[in-house]
């Protein structure tokens, strides 16, 4: 009988390897934007081998089976096959990063980006059915649930930093919105660089803390405390240290998030320059309130108040900006200001903690976030200068419906350059916000009567410039090489 | 008058004319080998997205279904049916990878190249002849219109015996520009493929021509139904 139950149980297990193993072949068939899909395919098809390889042995090995009782047998068989769930649960990044469910021409252009910023890195792009971004670090993940030795040549396939970014999918073909992604790779250097052991804690706001725990205490005097619990020996004093004690807690945990999202916007600063600013309203102003906080994310005001300050800094001598804005023409000044004064309106966050957690980010700890960012991420930034030096160049391209994706730099010696996905993108945003008629007037539509045509056609000139700008761009380095 | 290769690259740097009046073809991958002297042209290759009919699943192609006088009713027996409407399903095939061609198989493909044509420019996209010996044609509907602005859609048969393999990125095709009588800015009216950035199927008639021989299609309907 337990012999039967032994191979029933194998059988079993090796019924789920070979499904797995099926989908996996038929997932290897798909085209991909990119190598990063493949290469977690690999390893996940090389886990699930070692799993099968492991049924094989023990059900080759009667001597291994015999002497077991079934719950030992059943202890052993699930040893690996505990992880066969979470094997096809992996399955799911890959399923959305095929070529037709993503943005495909932007993929390679942005693994490049990253890696400009994290060398040895790769990052799984896919999208999802969520409308939001999202960043998911995995690398450590797997390396801790696949721990076991005999997993540790599958782990070596992949690279040392390795993520999935989700875009959402209904968004797929929207180039301009994608600037996102800055902040996502954000959360990546942000955790790489392990800058939360240089920005936390943040020195919480005493005045305020005190003030909410001696309300708590009073309300619990009151014996209008929802848990109706009360220590009976417990002194005012006593309550009013544990109360101080549950909110500091509480607020570091909400601290320690904001500052991660705030460096994750300075990083999306830092790497698409305004593009990402322009993004970021976008979307949040049709997600989300703009003084609306959570415990994961301040409230998008908060965030828009970092980013413009990153964008605009002024030179301390003459007080004139030395920023991005110094190149925006007249629409896109008032565009950025009308927002900036509607996030700097109103009622500041709802909620004792979060209202606590707004005081706490003061100046001075934005300004060590972006010094902190800023340092991290070097040299290698999105400049002012290449900004002001691109944009009137590719502007006038794309607004005369030519994908930007090289520029004449010498006329009289017929020579291109390569422009780049940033500042394609950041070009693509300015014809967006202040030249959308002339593009229009282009493409020979009226703009007022085919406003969503034409943001789709911008969106596809830009992609193409994208994938144009890639394939050049490889196409080079070959012959470098 | 047909441009030759050195004065379509003088074209494509003129300097002193605003980007619309400058002829742009990009990118150029290797100049010495698509621009080459002496020529009369500028070799094109195949991009990355093609357009595959679906044949399991069409009866034909019926250009007044295609209409929009017609789409409403297209739409309702398609949702009874149950049915997709598109006629062509999309396939990307990234530098590298390739497309086989079989005999007699159609497929829309593009050129890799972004063209756009100043007011005072026509052209011509004609196939290179060493395909054309093994078969392949790569456009029939060849010219492009001044003002035109888009990579351009490939019609690729292959009317050979034997099964080509076409890698994207490989030259296809060659674009013959000419001079046009009278230019004036913005010559071209709108037109669906104008900023086409992948293979685009279309209409063939016009939607003024396709109202009227649906009425007359729909009178002789009438007339011939005893009923009405």
């Amino acid at each position: 009988m337990q012999d039967t139950i032994a191979h029933r149980t194998i059988e079993y297990a090796k019924q789920r390897c070979q499904a797995l193993s099926a989908e996996i072949e038929n997932l290897q068939d798909k085209t991909y934007p990119s190598a990063s899909p493949k290469t977690f395919l690999s390893f996940i098809k090389r886990a699930n081998e070692v799993i099968k390889d492991y049924l094989d042995t023990i059900e080759s090995n009667p001597d291994l089976l015999d002497p077991l009782t079934p719950e030992e047998l059943e202890l052993t068989v699930k040893r690996y096959c505990k992880l066969l769930p979470y094997l096809c649960y992996l399955l799911e990044y890959i399923e959305g990063s095929e070529v037709h469910s993503t943005p495909a021409a932007l993929i390679r252009p942005l693994r490049r980006l990253l890696r400009r910023y994290l060398p040895k890195s790769d990052i799984l792009f896919r999208c999802y059915p969520q409308l939001n971004y999202s960043f998911l670090p995995l690398a450590r993940q797997l390396r801790e649930v696949f721990k076991a030795d005999v997993f540790q040549p599958c782990l070596q396939t992949l690279p040392d930093f390795f993520a999935v970014i989700s875009f959402p999918k209904v968004e797929s073909k929207n180039a301009l919105l994608h600037c996102m992604v800055g902040h996502e790779i954000g959360h990546g250097l942000y955790q790489h660089k392990k800058l939360q052991d240089k920005l936390l804690p943040v020195q919480i706001d005493k005045e305020a803390l005190e003030s909410l725990a001696s309300r708590i205490v009073s309300t619990e005097s009151d014996g209008n405390n929802s848990s109706g619990e009360q220590h009976p020996t417990q002194t005012e004093a006593d309550r009013f240290l544990s109360a101080k004690e549950w909110l500091t807690a509480s607020l570091n945990k909400v601290l320690g998030n904001w500052v991660e999202e705030l460096a994750a916007d300075a990083f999306g600063i830092h790497i698409f320059g305004p593009a990402y600013f322009f993004a970021f309203i976008n979307f949040v102003a049709t997600v989300t309130l703009l003084r609306s906080s959570r415990d994961s994310h301040p409230a998008p005001n908060i965030r828009m108040r970092l980013m413009w300050d990153l964008l605009t800094p002024k030179d301390d001598k003459t007080g004139q900006s030395i920023g991005f804005d110094r190149a925006f023409d007249k629409t896109l000044v008032n565009f950025a200001e009308k927002w900036m004064q509607a996030a700097s309106l109103g009622e500041p966050a709802s909620g004792a903690i979060h209202q606590i957690a707004e005081k706490s980010i003061t100046t001075s700890v934005v300004g060590r976030i972006c010094s902190e960012v800023s340092n991290a991420i070097g040299e290698s930034r999105y400049s002012v200068k290449k900004y002001e030096e691109d944009m009137p160049v590719l502007g006038d391209l794309i607004k005369n419906v030519i994908p930007p994706n090289e520029v004449v730099v010498d006329f009289e010696k017929q020579k291109t350059r390569n422009s780049d996905v940033v500042s394609i993108l950041n070009a693509g945003w300015n014809v967006y916000l202040s030249e959308m008629q002339e593009f229009a007037k282009n493409l020979k539509l009226a703009y007022e009567t085919n406003k969503l045509k034409c943001d789709e056609r911008l969106n596809k000139v830009l992609l193409k410039a994208v994938e144009l700008n890639e394939i050049k761009t490889r196409w080079d380095e070959i012959g470098n090489d | 008058m047909i441009k030759t290769a050195d004065s379509l690259a003088d074209l494509m740097f003129a300097k002193e004319k605003p980007t619309r009046e400058r002829l742009v073809v990009t990118p150029i991958l290797n100049w010495k080998g698509q621009v080459k002297k002496g020529s009369g042209s500028v070799d094109l290759r195949l991009g990355c997205s093609f357009r595959i009919p679906k044949r399991s699943q069409l009866t034909d192609f019926d250009p007044l279904l295609e209409s929009s006088y017609e789409r409403e009713s297209v739409k309702t027996l398609n949702e009874k049916d149950g049915k997709p409407r598109s006629r062509q399903s999309d396939l990307y095939i990234g530098i590298g990878g390739s497309l086989v061609l079989h005999p007699r198989q159609f497929v829309l493909g593009n050129t890799l190249e972004w063209i756009h044509l100043p007011s005072d420019l026509a052209a011509y996209v004609v196939g290179r002849s060493s395909w054309g010996r093994e078969g392949l044609v790569i456009a029939t509907a060849t010219g492009v219109h001044p003002g035109y602005s888009g990579i351009l859609t490939l019609e690729l048969t292959n009317l050979g015996e034997i099964p080509l393999k076409l890698y994207p990125g490989i030259a296809i095709a060659q674009l013959f520009v000419h001079t046009v009588d009278a230019p004036r800015s913005g010559a071209t009216e709108h037109s669906i493929f104008l900023g086409s950035t992948e293979a685009e199927g279309g209409n063939p008639i016009s939607e003024e021509d396709l109202f009227k021989i649906s009425h007359f299609r729909d009178s002789e309907t009438q007339n011939k139904n005893p009923s009405l």
